[in-house]
């Protein structure tokens, strides 16, 4: 019996150590000089799959081996790898407030004594984006190109034509249509269960520009109002500017119609669609990639074929602006950032200098981007990219473009069939811009908290369970709770620094 | 027996309530499998309710079980369920049978030694950089030997011992056998009831492990189950031209692929699982 024992406890002993370990790679060093330089790629936003060829044709390229790391976006992984001294080559930062903090903490490569090797990276950015990296002289990230505007209001028009109503253009009109809807019963169930307008809200939603009031607050010429915009040539948090509140008082009034869908603030894009699909939604705010793909159009038209979302033919207006959307001015928050340790490994420091370098050439442009030439696509006469049927299958590409995109010839050549609403939304809608991504947050003092306090006040506004006559009262906690002099002090600060703010 | 009718009364209403929560309890699993296995349209076209499909598909399976290493996080998830149970199950009977014992050595003082974590616990990052110093990282070990005893289950343990009659072991004692005898040849097969129940909360703790896996395991396929799901749930909340949003029927085939395995265990040890709780309770 003690043998059989003994044999078991062994035998899981051997389990663990045997079939479970593996050495943990070491990311400071670069091995033996004939061995390629390995570098690691951390917090990627997607993971990339076993079957990726951009990767593998990027390191034959360079003669490099390139380790992804994805986390799903979820900075905290890179935190614990931070404070635990184990810190990958290459980092994905999310947000400008934590490239601060890191630099804070020394564990950033200062990349201004090393832009003579990084040439088209540093022809790639304009002086105002390589400013929002600089921390004391010193260059701690390497930016992104910025994207385009994907968003804008969007509208059921088959049941604008069912009604014989006319495209809104200003919020009068709007109400109409939504009080139309509503009475109609469109979707046909003999229920009156729709709720004509709807969207998505809370931080991801801010973050991806797809915020459910967005067209009512640009309308009024502010942005979201947890952000920070430049009002008069100064830092002003939006929410405390009274057009804010003026389009708060305009969703009210449609709220108190009953044309608003009360669970906005739980939808998630998915759960959305359904609504939108199932004829219990008829106006939206969000981007052309979830209304227009062929995908996308197949599935809101699975329950009705003459579903036609398209956007707005004209924008809401009034005295203060035109309804569009609010974007982030940086274009794209996110940053990659490199190991201050490795100045002590030049060998990989160079092989990473000239990976950035590499990626910022119109030939590793188009690999990131559309794939391999001859497999995703080929060129034309022109020069110009052409999509090849493989192309569709690089669905995580946006995750690898490290640089960013240029993502106007990007969503051109791989959604051509959406064109026309690419187009629009990028050239048409107004985007009023806000700046909290360039402000360098102050010292112990956390943005996220007044954003979220924001954000769930706004809701309650909304929706009536906080009357506006405490609208006063909101702002004075917004000053004595939390602080909102500090930050501003901090926004206008970083954005004269940047040249935003003259 | 002869029932008087108050009390038949009163059996069906008690009856008529557990079944009303059975119901309940089994609508949003069947709602779960259903949506699964209903064609994305005809969910759409039922208004998003669907308790028995008309028509079946495995369309979402298949969407699923192409997920970035999916087949490799299963396999994972697998191995640390199974190998991490047996050996949580192996060294928390081992501890618990030494702490049970009267005769222990400053019993007193490994008592409150193995309590310690109950009330205190080292935090995310001292954790990581035991993990680190250790040379677990990136490795299907980090999952098993950093939570190899929980002192939760530890202390239901020990006190299932405890109540083990003293006479057993001196009888066993008489006969000449050591305490590797005693404990492997006489407790534990009159312990199958909490075996089978710290063997569950140790293999469901394992089959639902996301947070180890984000933190410790830098390759993707070294990951679990768990974090393919949560990276497919999370595509529909971002903004990406290149993104499909999952559907409601893929986003359901995940979750019987991850919750069902574990699920289909309850039924074979519910009826030591019961009898292991409260027989840990009564002392302690």
């Amino acid at each position: 019996m003690k043998k059989r024992i003994l044999i078991l406890a062994l035998c899981l002993i051997m389990t663990l150590t045997s079939a479970c370990s593996s050495s943990p790679s070491d990311t400071t060093t670069s091995g033996s000089p004939s061995d390629p330089v390995s570098i690691t790629i951390f917090g990627l936003p997607v993971t990339v799959p076993d079957t990726d060829p951009i990767i593998p044709e990027l390191e034959k390229r360079l003669g490099i081996d390139i380790n992804i790391e994805s986390t799903g976006g979820d900075e905290s992984v890179l935190v614990a790898r931070l404070a635990g001294g184990n810190i990958p080559d290459v980092f994905r930062v999310t947000t400008i407030n934590n490239l601060s903090s890191y630099y804070q903490n020394g564990v950033l490569l200062d990349l201004s004594k090393y832009m003579d090797k990084m040439p088209n990276v540093k022809k790639m950015f304009t002086e105002q984006q390589w400013a929002r990296v600089t921390f004391n002289g010193g260059i701690y990230g390497i930016p992104r190109r910025p994207e385009a505007n994907y968003n804008c209001w969007y509208i059921r028009h088959d049941w604008l034509e069912k009604l014989g109503l006319k495209d809104p253009e200003t919020f009068d009109d709007l109400l109409n249509v939504a009080i139309a809807m509503k009475d109609a019963d469109l979707d046909g169930n003999g229920k009156n269960d729709t709720y004509p307008i709807s969207g998505t809200y809370g931080s991801w939603a801010k973050a991806a520009g797809r915020d459910a009031f967005q067209g009512f607050f640009t309308a009024y010429g502010v942005t979201c109002p947890e952000t920070m915009m430049i009002s008069d040539n100064k830092a002003v948090m939006a929410v405390t500017l009274p057009e804010s509140r003026l389009a708060i008082e305009e969703i009210r009034r449609f709220v108190d119609a009953g044309v608003v869908e009360p669970e906005i603030i739980s939808n998630t894009w998915g759960v959305l669609r359904e609504k939108m699909a199932t004829g219990k939604v008829g106006i939206c705010f969000g981007g052309w990639a979830n209304f227009s793909k062929p995908a996308e159009a197949k599935t809101l038209k699975a329950v009705d074929p003459n579903a036609n979302w398209a956007p707005f033919k004209k924008q809401i207006k009034t005295k203060y602006g035109e309804s569009g959307a609010s974007d982030s001015a940086s274009g794209n928050d996110a940053v990659y950032a490199i190991n201050a340790d490795l100045a002590k490994d030049p060998k990989k420091l160079d092989a990473i200098l000239n990976m950035f370098n590499y990626m910022a050439t119109e030939e590793c442009d188009r690999l990131l981007s559309f794939g391999i030439e001859g497999v995703h696509y080929n060129i034309d006469q022109e020069g110009k990219v052409v999509k090849l049927d493989k192309m569709d299958e690089l669905t995580y590409g946006w995750g690898i473009q490290f640089l960013g995109r240029d993502d106007m010839v990007y969503c051109m050549t791989k959604f051509a069939n959406c064109a026309e609403y690419i187009k629009y939304c990028a050239e048409d809608i107004t985007v009023l811009k806000h700046y909290g991504q360039m402000v360098e947050q102050p010292e112990g003092y956390n943005v996220s908290d007044i954003e979220a306090y924001v954000m769930e006040q706004i809701a309650q506004f909304i929706y009536g369970t906080r009357s506006m006559s405490e609208w006063d009262s909101f702002i004075s906690t917004l000053y004595n709770s939390y602080s909102l002099d500090r930050y501003l002090k901090a926004a206008n600060e970083s954005l004269i620094k940047l040249g935003y703010i003259k | 027996m002869v029932k008087s009718r108050s009390n038949r009364i009163y059996n069906f209403i008690i009856n008529s309530i557990l079944i009303l929560i059975g119901i309940i309890c089994f609508f949003p699993m069947l709602y779960v499998v259903s949506v699964s296995l209903t064609p994305y349209d005809e969910f759409l076209r039922q208004g998003g309710i669907v308790l028995f499909p008309r028509h079946i598909t495995f369309e979402a399976y298949q969407q699923f079980w192409k997920e970035p290493y999916v087949k490799e996080c299963f396999g994972n998830t697998v191995f640390i369920t199974v190998v991490g149970t047996a050996a949580n199950v192996f060294v928390t009977v081992l501890m618990a049978y030494a702490l049970s014992r009267k005769n222990l050595m400053f019993k007193k003082f490994f008592t409150i030694y193995c309590l310690i974590p109950l009330l205190i616990s080292g935090g995310m990052i001292p954790t990581y950089l035991i993990v680190k110093y250790t040379r677990l990282l990136n490795s299907l070990a980090a999952f098993i030997i950093p939570s190899l005893v929980s002192p939760y289950v530890l202390l239901i343990t020990r006190a299932f011992f405890s109540t083990i009659d003293a006479g057993l072991y001196e009888s066993a004692r008489i006969d000449g056998a050591g305490e590797f005898r005693i404990l492997f040849s006489i407790i534990i097969p009159v312990s199958m009831p909490i075996i089978a129940t710290i063997g569950l909360m140790y293999g469901v703790a394992h089959w639902n492990e996301y947070f180890k896996s984000i933190m410790y395991i830098s390759d993707s396929s070294k990951r679990t189950l768990q974090v393919v799901l949560r990276e497919m749930l999370n595509r529909a909340n971002k903004l990406e031209a290149d993104i499909s949003v999952p559907t409601r029927t893929l986003q359901m085939a995940g979750v019987v692929i991850t919750a069902v395995p574990i699920i289909m265990v309850y039924p074979f040890l519910q009826k030591h699982f019961t009898q292991g709780i409260m027989l840990g309770a009564i002392k302690g």
